[in-house]
């Protein structure tokens, strides 16, 4: 891996835990380190992107003060997920980025809605998913489509995508 | 022959000049003057125009080079300018929730405080976390409260030398014990309860008595119970109540009083630390 892909994804987590939170649209933020992360495990495989899903999460844990290991945890989920759903694709263009991203985030959010269960109390899953878990959803979804055409390009631009030519996108 | 000829010509102009001289001498001429004068002016007006015209065109591309110079003077000036005003603005803005914590220190004397800054956020939005720039070495003890200029933001849970972790109360592991500030009620009346979070629901007031009196827009106060917090710190109003008929207890959503999602600044109670109850472990 790039010392300088390392560098930009320690650059991401930072932004994720001081500046993203004050960009929140119907009161969720995006969740920038997910969504790339994602992105890149639709053009170069889950587990090939596992180790830094769980780098990331460490360091998002480090940089909030949450328990941690638990976004280690829901990252290294969701980018499993998004893996297994990568082989089940029938369909491409940068559609993909957007349900992958979609995808990863219910994964995600579900990780640590059972970890927030088990840490603390019952929590009201229905209300969880309506008012925070969707929103998020949809807003990761729309951030996976400049997320995606940018990772596609850095991707071409590496040779990473040799073995998911099929998810070209533009 | 050609000399005579140019002897001849000079006399005659210097004879017509000296003779001009002398009928202006005597003002004889006036009127073949006005008339020269009036056939004469739309040529000179002409003339004049063109000339200045070609003037300050002449002067615009000297000054050409002058003025890109000056341009970019004033650009930079300007870039300056913006810069500084921005600053400004970061600072007016950092100056006025200064003056909003100070307005809250004077508000609540009973308690000492020690300024922090916010440096990070929760990560995700399941689960919201604060770390402010002040730790062990500054002071700080774990179970501290930290209020903003509204109200209660949360504990400290973690402490490194330099730097602390806040568990705001909209963090679903938060629990406050809390009573409603009821018009005309006592200490012994006001209904009292717990304030949790809950993911998509926001602050939610529970195990208040069914029978209790609870007015949306009351005050909810932290009560002290548990000995967790100072009592009396603000945690927010009530906003809908929920009641059921049978029911034991009924329910309310709060509004924080503190700006939980916003907050730059805050402030640390620095005289009240809790203490672990006989017997029980954290």
């Amino acid at each position: 891996m790039k010392p300088l892909l390392l560098l930009g994804l320690a650059v991401l987590v930072v932004l994720q835990g001081t500046w993203l939170p004050h960009v929140r649209v119907a009161g969720v933020m995006p969740d920038a380190v997910l969504v790339v992360l994602s992105s890149w495990a639709l053009l170069a495989g889950g587990v090939a992107v596992a180790p830094l899903a769980a780098a990331a999460g460490v360091l998002l844990d480090l940089i909030a003060g949450a328990p941690l290991g638990l976004s280690a945890a829901a990252l290294l989920t969701a980018i499993l997920c998004v893996g297994w759903w990568r082989g089940t694709v029938f369909f491409t263009g940068i559609g993909v980025f957007v349900v992958g991203a979609v995808v990863a985030t219910l994964a995600y959010d579900a990780t640590l809605l059972v970890g927030l269960q088990s840490l603390h109390d019952p929590i009201n899953w229905r209300t969880a998913l309506r008012q925070v878990v969707g929103p998020s959803a949809l807003f990761n979804g729309l951030l996976a489509l400049p997320v995606g055409y940018a990772c596609s390009a850095l991707a071409r631009r590496l040779g990473t995508l040799d073995s998911v030519a099929h998810l070209r996108a533009g | 022959m050609r000399l005579q000829r140019l002897i001849r010509w000079v006399s005659i102009l210097l004879i017509g000049a000296f003779g001009l001289v002398a009928l202006d001498t005597l003002q004889l001429d006036r009127h073949y003057q006005i008339a020269g004068e009036t056939l004469l002016a739309p040529f000179t007006w002409a003339a004049a125009v063109i000339g200045d015209d070609v003037a300050g065109t002449w002067q615009s591309i000297s000054a050409i080079g002058q003025l890109e110079q000056e341009n970019r003077q004033l650009r930079a000036e300007n870039a300056r300018l913006a810069q500084q005003n921005l600053q400004l603005q970061a600072a007016g803005q950092v100056n006025g929730t200064l003056r909003q914590l100070l307005d809250y220190k004077q508000a609540h004397p009973e308690h000492q405080y020690h300024p922090a800054a916010v440096i990070a956020r929760g990560t995700n939005n399941l689960e919201a976390m604060l770390t402010i720039d002040q730790g062990s070495g500054d002071a700080l003890r774990l179970g501290m409260a930290v209020v903003d200029a509204g109200g209660l933001v949360g504990q400290i849970t973690r402490l490194a030398p330099h730097a602390a972790v806040v568990t705001p109360v909209d963090n679903a592991g938060s629990a406050v014990a809390v009573y409603v500030a009821v018009a005309g009620g006592t200490d012994k009346t006001d209904p009292s309860g717990i304030v949790q979070y809950e993911p998509g629901s926001g602050l939610l007031l529970k195990f208040v008595q069914a029978t209790a009196p609870l007015q949306p827009g009351a005050a909810v106060l932290t009560s002290g119970l548990g000995g967790t917090f100072a009592r009396d710190l603000p945690v927010g109003r009530i906003g809908r109540v929920q009641q059921s008929p049978v029911a034991l207890f009924q329910m309310a959503l709060v509004t924080p009083a503190a700006d939980l999602q916003n907050d730059q600044q805050v402030l640390v109670v620095t005289d009240f630390v809790p203490q672990p109850l006989p017997g029980v472990t954290p």
